[in-house]
């Protein structure tokens, strides 16, 4: 098991290996915890998708990132495809667990194929709505 | 593939087997197995020979004895990429006769769509 | 129209590489089944009955005459021939192969075109009124918006995973031509006490097993405000709909369940904490969608209704289609003229690759080169001068498409029903087939008036039978194709969802029956201008079910 960093686009190195330490976990079913339960200093959170289906686990990301204004980790786990990258990393999370090492040319690709978003969210340089009119 | 002028509640000719609609329901009727193919969607049966067949009139009768061998085949085809979707059609005068599988056995509408005037 | 530029280039070529890979993923095994459906899904492939079936979008019903011959060379190139259009301004083919998408899909990338969220759980197609931008009755021309939202929608990374589909209308029209009352939101372009123009917000209308019309969430909400807003309403649906049981997933159920109060609290609850920090669109981006909406400059035409009197005195074809087909425009001298794709013979909404080339080419030489897809599955041409329209007619009437049936009873929406659909209980087309030939004169047609009759397959009810002065629900029973009948759906201002008149029919005995609803409205009715809807609205239904049944 290792962790695909979302920001980089290749595997964590090892070193970081300590992020999923300890975390807080919950799952994409389940409510964001107490704000109090929530880590501090640097501690991560985990969310597992019960079905990559399950598009809860987007918008508690975005709700961690944004209401609750935390800044550490968020670790996607379980049920994800490589094919929801870039719809993670934009709403904030900052890694993704990878059983298969095999996956990760898959994770990288998904990351840059579509080079246009036209939302402004965790993204701006790609941003259609910042981009000057061609 | 059948002519789509044919009325869907024709019987396919080639069945030997007596008027469906005779035969009681049985738990243990035979099945017939059915799926899509993979790469462009074309319904296809499983004949007795274990093949696929788009024309349902080589579609295999599978019994209780019969029957675990031919899902096992179909299952692979599934695993193997070939096929998706694959059911069974208990051969019980109703689903078997009904107008969902009497379309689907026709392969195609049964009206006539628009034709277009200049074809490639 | 919009107009597509690099960026918007980039994205949809990128999009087809994307599938490209998906598909080639799944051949060889490494994406499941149940990995890679919602995946083709949401570039609008579905497995249906005889073999699968692209849904392209058509953005608000709004295409260019190059677009639809592309479509057209689409519908040869790769399919049979012909397409059909939805009843969200979309344009369906029924006889697609997998391998074949993704080239598909790089030609309509060529277009300008693409499939994206026109199917799963995601949002879908944003739709308005056909005439929007041409009408005469309009607050301002909402396509712009329409816009600013598909952009907003595409591709949002928080909502491509929704408890279930979700849709959107926008209309501003005096008269709501966008069913924008079925919608899970239903926008409504309005002017406030103060004069400013903004939108009414509607949520939590739809179709299907549990038709409902949508209430209001907002009586007013700035225009600067909207991007926000719908990120708040679709975060609440995100996070509390059901996803649990698909029949309960939609956000109609959720505004139900939770009641409309409490749902505006959730949403006023969410957009508090966002509103200054969500998307919201910067004035130059927003600047440069609107101003892409501009009215087209369309040079100074008198109108002479007096020089085609004579004509419609001597042709009885032309003079329906006036009466029926042609409708007002913002600027005198102009009309919008409607192509009924509704013809015996015909399945309702369907046209051939050659029939969509020779309306996209009168679009060209009489119109703005450009069209509209409509609610109803019929064409508009917008921007056509009043003194042409004899041409106009003359020329569709050398194609079989001078068919004045706008609005009248063969005027029918009716879905693909099962003979396409792997969804449907049974065919809804042989039984709107009969129905036209039932009333197959042209006269009696004209006569009846303004009528909607609609036909859904199965109670997903892509036929939006639940909308209509008549519907049509095919049923199961016990294997058999069945037909049960409602009476007093509408859109517009005053949606209602219709009911049930009384037991099913079989397909053979449906034609009778409409026949004798129709019989009993036209003895009944106070004059032969009193429309369908009202002498139903004045009588009951009751009145109608001893009509039909009474001899049954």
């Amino acid at each position: 098991m290792k962790l695909f960093d979302l920001a980089s686009a290749d595997l964590a190195p090892s070193s970081d290996d300590a992020i999923a330490d300890s975390p807080v976990e919950f799952g994409t079913a389940d409510a964001i915890p107490p704000v109090d339960d929530l880590p501090k200093d640097g501690g991560s959170i985990v969310i597992t998708f019960a079905k990559f289906s399950d598009g809860r686990g987007f918008t508690h990301a975005r709700r961690l990132r944004g209401e609750f204004g935390f800044t550490g980790p968020i670790i996607a786990a379980e049920h994800i495809i490589p094919d929801q990258a870039d719809f993670l990393r934009r709403c904030g999370f900052s890694h993704v667990v990878i059983i298969d090492d095999a996956k990760v040319p898959q994770w990288k690709y998904a990351l840059s194929i579509i080079p246009t978003r036209f939302q402004t969210i965790l993204d701006s340089t790609h941003s259609r709505c910042l981009s000057q009119p061609n | 593939m059948t002519n789509i002028s044919d009325r869907p509640n024709a019987q396919p000719q080639s069945q030997s087997q007596p008027q469906p609609q005779s035969q009681p329901r049985h738990q243990s009727a035979d099945i017939l197995i059915t799926a899509n193919r993979l790469d462009d969607g074309s319904v296809v049966w499983l004949g007795d020979d274990l093949q696929w067949w788009q024309d349902r009139h080589y579609a295999g009768h599978f019994d209780k004895v019969a029957r675990r061998l031919a899902l096992a085949k179909a299952s692979n085809s599934e695993a193997a990429n070939e096929v998706t979707a694959i059911y069974e059609i208990p051969i019980d005068g109703k689903a078997d006769v009904s107008a969902r599988e009497r379309i689907r056995a026709l392969g195609g509408p049964s009206i006539v769509p628009p034709k277009d005037l200049n074809p490639t | 129209m919009y107009k597509y530029d690099k960026l918007d280039r980039d994205f949809v070529a990128s999009r087809s590489a994307q599938f490209r890979d998906q598909v080639n993923r799944r051949l060889s095994g490494e994406l499941s089944e149940d990995e890679f459906k919602p995946l083709r899904l949401q570039n609008g492939l579905y497995l249906q009955l005889h073999a699968y079936m692209l849904r392209v979008a058509i953005p608000y019903g709004v295409l260019s005459g190059a677009q639809l011959r592309g479509l057209a060379g689409i519908a040869r190139d790769f399919d049979r021939g012909f397409g059909h259009f939805t009843t969200r301004q979309n344009i369906q083919f029924n006889w697609i192969k997998l391998v074949e998408t993704p080239d598909i899909l790089d030609r309509l990338a060529s277009l300008d075109m693409h499939a994206i969220q026109t199917s799963g759980n995601c949002i879908r197609n944003v739709t308005s009124d056909p005439f929007a931008g041409a009408a005469a009755d309009e607050l301002e021309d909402p396509r712009g918006w329409c816009e600013i939202i598909r952009q907003w929608s595409t591709l949002h990374p928080e909502f491509a995973f929704l408890p279930r589909k979700f849709k959107i209308a926008v209309s501003a029209g005096a008269v709501d031509r966008a069913a924008t009352g079925f919608h899970d939101i239903g926008l409504r372009l309005t002017k406030s006490i103060s004069g400013e123009i903004g939108f009414r917000v509607l949520v939590g209308g739809g179709q299907g097993r549990t038709p409902r019309v949508a209430q209001q969430l907002s009586r007013f909400l700035p225009k600067r405000h909207l991007l926000s807003y719908l990120e708040a309403i679709l975060r609440v649906y995100n996070a509390a709909g059901r996803r649990d049981n698909i029949y309960k997933a939609r956000m109609k159920i959720l505004v139900e369940a939770i009641g409309i109060d409490a749902f505006r609290d959730a949403v006023n609850d969410e957009w508090l904490l966002i509103k200054d920090s969500a998307i919201e669109l910067h004035q130059s981006e927003q600047d440069r969608i609107l101003a892409q909406f501009t009215p087209p400059t369309l040079p100074e035409s008198h109108e002479n209704w007096s020089a085609i009197t004579a004509k419609r005195a001597d042709d009885r074809g032309f003079d329906d289609w006036v009466r029926r087909n042609v409708s007002p425009h913002y600027q005198p001298g102009y009309v919008n003229v409607s192509v009924s794709l509704k013809s015996i013979g015909r399945p309702p909404g369907d046209a051939a690759a050659s029939e969509m080339e020779a309306i996209a080419a009168l679009a060209e030489t009489y119109g703005q080169d450009e069209l509209r897809v409509t609610y109803s599955q019929n064409l508009v041409i917008p921007h056509m001068r009043q003194t042409d329209l004899f041409a106009i007619y003359t020329a569709l009437a050398k194609l079989q498409l001078a068919g004045g049936e706008n609005g009248l009873i063969s005027d029918m929406i009716a879905c693909p029903g099962l003979d396409y659909c792997n969804l449907a209980n049974a065919r809804s087309l042989p039984l709107a087939e009969m129905i036209f030939q039932k009333f197959g004169d042209a006269k009696t047609r004209q006569d009846i008036g303004p009528i909607r009759l609609n036909i859904s397959g199965c109670i997903n009810a892509c036929g939006h039978h639940h909308a209509a002065d008549i519907g049509i629900l095919g049923v199961n029973k016990k294997g058999v194709e069945n037909f049960q009948i409602t009476l007093g759906g509408k859109t517009g201002e005053d949606a209602a969802v219709g009911r049930i008149l009384g037991p099913s029919f079989v397909e053979a005995d449906v034609p009778d029956a409409i026949a004798r609803i129709i019989d009993l409205y036209k003895a009944r009715r106070l004059s032969a201008s009193e429309e369908f809807a009202d002498t139903l609205a004045r009588l009951g239904p009751a009145s109608f079910k001893d009509a039909v049944y009474e001899t049954v």
